[in-house]
């Protein structure tokens, strides 16, 4: 049972006594029939429930509405009461709309046709410290200079500079450069910026890029195209206890390790944070530091 | 506050009523003493100094006047025998003329054309030149005027005053809606503000006395509807719903003809829905959409002890029925059509006869259940109203909204003008302020003082102008009426200071 839960009977008790002043007594009618319907398990679920109900029946009848379920409960209505009714805070229009969609789902289900489930997206998973080395051991073993180059830059900027897709395909030998007291990635494309590469992929990628030139490191004579990592991961798989080679998983490993290098988990926990969201909101007023100092935080000094 | 009498002898000259009247009364061999233009003079003066309306108070004005005045005025003439000062007798006498050449030849309860002309122009002179295009705006409202004769016995129609008739009135006692008096209704249109104009001075200008056997309302109309021939443009028009329950005919049809925009309540047998038209609800003077929640179509005018939760309350419900009418989208033609919108297609609702309406935000109204069999008003983008639909209830504003609310808020200057005529502590109109019979004495008396007391506003009207005026020299706001404590402001005071 909830903290504060009574039990479905002593719910249904309260329910049927919940009386308040803040509401007008028809809207508190409807607001008890329909949580009745909906019979939730604790008090304080059922209070929570009683007052979303009420709000919605309290601003729906004085725009003339029936206070009946079948009118009040319909989405155009409770999304008409979480836009327009007024005196409400933007974190009590969220709680009452998800409160009263749940009201609804349960009291006039046709309104609400249950969606499909699907499949949510979810951070990849890093590689371990071994299958890094496991990969940078298949590059090379590979049998062709050329391929063994390529190979080796591809985990290198994927696991050391966390690029994928088209700011991989487009980095060229002459984007790796020896600055700032590290190695610098200069990245082109949508978002152009200068990438610290760890520290302990620089001789690989430096040796890449040198091979590479003027042409990409990665391979191929025009980035646009996108097949251009899919024979080199290819050519990376199939090795023995080696999981297959996904540029989404270097780029997690790439994460991982700097999000641990400066602390993050920590501060995020230190700060009772769980979802990046409002740190993004806060970093937005911030300005990033400069090129010496990101490859001293980054761990690419060389 | 006395009136000078220089003030009331401009008042009477700019009207140029005097010289019309005299035109209509008798020659005799002997030349009359009193002239028109003194009696009137008299008569203004015994109202000024807030005397009953009696004829021997017009000669006491008359005949305590400076001596140079009353010998300029013919009050004092030279006789053959001597000096001699007006009597009562020949005071009697020009009056008598002047009614009689006044009234109708066959009396019945309605003022003569003639009568009805001099009313208008002395009443307009009272009203100076600045002031006359200051607002076009008048409120109007009728009183009871009881007469000095006893009503006749039971059964006979025999009394003092034939022209009087049985009417109603407010009633004073407690609980007592309405009683019964013995007398005329005198009618008076005041010029209020306009609804976003500058303050004017609450100035009568225009009157009318009509037997209680007639319609006072419909004897107002011809007063108003002459005013635009005169020079004088209609605007809003506030009244109440003792006119706005009258037949369309008898006055909003001819009012709307001549200009006028009626702002007024609605009687409760004229309030809410009123049958269809191609499907449109008809309620309030407006069209609206035919799954209209029924109780915003119930809503009435909001009560005059509203908290202002109630009324924010009320203007929200007013808002969301004024979503759901059909919007005018023409004037009207000659013959008096125009054409109103569906309010889906105009976007202010979404309904799901109007797919274009359901990409609109949900911060509309949405029609949740549309009619099974669409009438025309939801099928075709637009519909064709004839005059005769909403012709007796249709106004400027949607009834009831905030806009009507305040705007007929300006409503109260009419009420105004008959407390300052029947003041006991100045000019009463109660029964006994005249003992002069008849509609034409009591019409030309009321004129007479409605004139008296539009000077009195304005001394008032200049008085706070120039207070005002010295605060803002000392920068202070203007003085602004203290609202009268309520029971309630009292027993929800704090403690006193």
């Amino acid at each position: 049972m909830p903290p504060g839960g009574d039990g479905g009977g002593l719910a249904a008790g309260y329910i049927a006594r919940w009386r308040p002043s803040s509401v007008s007594p028809q809207a508190a009618a409807f607001a008890r029939d329909v949580i009745a319907a909906v019979a939730p398990a604790g008090r304080e679920r059922s209070k929570n429930l009683l007052w979303a109900a009420a709000k919605l029946a309290d601003y729906a009848i004085g725009l003339g509405l029936d206070p009946v379920p079948e009118v009040l409960l319909h989405p155009s209505v409770i999304e008409r009461f979480a836009r327009c009714a007024p005196g409400l805070s933007g974190v009590a229009r969220r709680t009452l709309r998800t409160n009263l969609r749940f009201i609804a789902r349960r009291v006039a289900p046709a309104l609400y046709p249950q969606d499909a489930a699907l499949p949510r997206e979810r951070a990849k998973q890093p590689y371990s410290p071994a299958e890094i080395a496991g990969f940078l051991a298949l590059a090379g073993a590979q049998p062709v200079l050329s391929r063994r180059m390529r190979a080796a830059g591809l985990v290198c900027l994927g696991a050391g500079a966390g690029l994928i897709r088209g700011d991989l395909r487009a980095v060229r030998g002459t984007d790796v450069i020896c600055r700032s007291g590290g190695v610098i990635v200069a990245v082109r494309g949508a978002r152009p910026r200068a990438v610290p590469v760890l520290s302990r992929y620089h001789d690989r990628l430096l040796a890449a890029a040198r091979f590479a030139g003027t042409a990409p490191v990665c391979g191929g004579a025009d980035p646009g195209r996108r097949n251009i990592t899919t024979p080199l991961t290819r050519s990376l798989s199939g090795g023995t206890g080696l999981p297959r080679l996904d540029t989404s998983r270097l780029r997690a490993t790439w994460l991982t390790e700097v999000a641990d290098l400066l602390g993050l988990a920590t501060f995020m926990h230190a700060a009772g944070i769980t979802c990046s969201q409002r740190l993004g909101d806060l970093l937005a007023a911030l300005d990033p530091a400069d090129e010496a100092t990101a490859v001293a935080l980054l761990g690419a000094a060389r | 506050m006395s009136i000078p009498l220089a003030a009331l002898e401009e008042i009477i000259d700019s009207s140029g009523i005097a010289p019309r009247i005299e035109l209509l009364l008798p020659i005799g061999v002997r030349r009359r003493q009193l002239r028109v233009r003194t009696l009137l003079a008299g008569m203004m003066l015994s109202q000024a100094g807030q005397r009953p309306a009696h004829l021997t108070r017009v000669r006491d004005a008359l005949t305590a006047l400076p001596e140079p005045d009353q010998v300029r005025l013919g009050v004092l003439e030279d006789w053959k025998t001597g000096p001699h000062q007006l009597t009562y007798r020949q005071t009697e006498r020009t009056f008598g003329l002047v009614t009689d050449a006044l009234a109708k030849d066959v009396p019945d309860g309605l003022p003569s054309p003639a009568l009805a002309r001099i009313c208008d122009n002395l009443l307009e002179a009272s009203i100076p030149g600045q002031f006359k295009d200051a607002s076009t705006s008048l409120a109007v409202d009728w009183t009871d005027v009881e007469t000095f004769s006893r009503p006749p016995s039971r059964g006979s129609s025999d009394c003092a005053d034939p022209e009087a008739s049985w009417g109603h009135r407010s009633g004073g006692g407690p609980g007592q809606d309405s009683e019964l008096f013995f007398g005329y209704y005198a009618s008076a249109a005041t010029m209020m503000r306009e609804e976003h104009g500058p303050p004017v001075p609450e100035l009568a200008r225009r009157i009318t006395v009509c037997s209680c056997r007639h319609d006072p309302a419909r004897a107002l109309v011809p007063v108003l509807t002459a005013m635009p021939g005169h020079g004088i443009p209609l605007g809003d028009v506030l009244a109440d719903s003792g006119y706005a329950h009258r037949d369309a005919e008898a006055w909003a049809i001819p009012l709307r003809g001549a200009g006028a925009q009626l702002v007024q309540d609605l009687h409760p047998s004229d309030r809410g829905p009123k049958g269809t038209h191609h499907g449109a609800i008809i309620a309030n003077g407006n069209l609206y959409c035919p799954a209209t929640p029924p109780p915003l179509l119930q809503l009435g005018p909001l009560a005059r002890d509203a908290t202002p939760e109630q009324a924010a309350t009320h203007d929200t419900q007013a808002a969301e029925l004024a979503r759901h009418k059909l919007g005018k989208i023409t004037c009207d033609d000659a013959d008096g059509y125009h054409r109103v919108m569906c309010p889906a297609v105009m976007s202010k609702i979404r309904c799901p006869l109007r797919p274009v309406s359901m990409t609109l935000t949900r911060d509309r109204p949405e029609i949740l259940t549309p009619p099974e069999h669409p009438p025309a008003c939801c099928t075709q983008q637009t519909i064709t109203v004839p005059p005769q639909t909403c012709a007796k209830t249709a106004q400027k504003h949607d009834y009831p909204s905030k806009q009507h609310r305040k705007s007929y808020a300006r409503r109260t200057g009419a009420e105004r003008t008959f407390s300052t005529a029947k003041d006991p502590a100045s000019n009463n109109i109660a029964r006994g302020w005249t003992r002069l019979m008849g509609l034409a004495p009591l019409a030309l008396w009321l004129t007479c003082l409605l004139a008296v007391r539009n000077q009195r506003i304005l001394a008032a009207w200049d008085a706070r102008q120039d207070h005002n005026a010295r605060r803002a020299a000392a920068g202070l706001p203007p003085k602004t009426r203290r609202r009268r404590k309520t029971h309630t402001d009292l027993a929800t005071a704090g403690t006193p200071p």
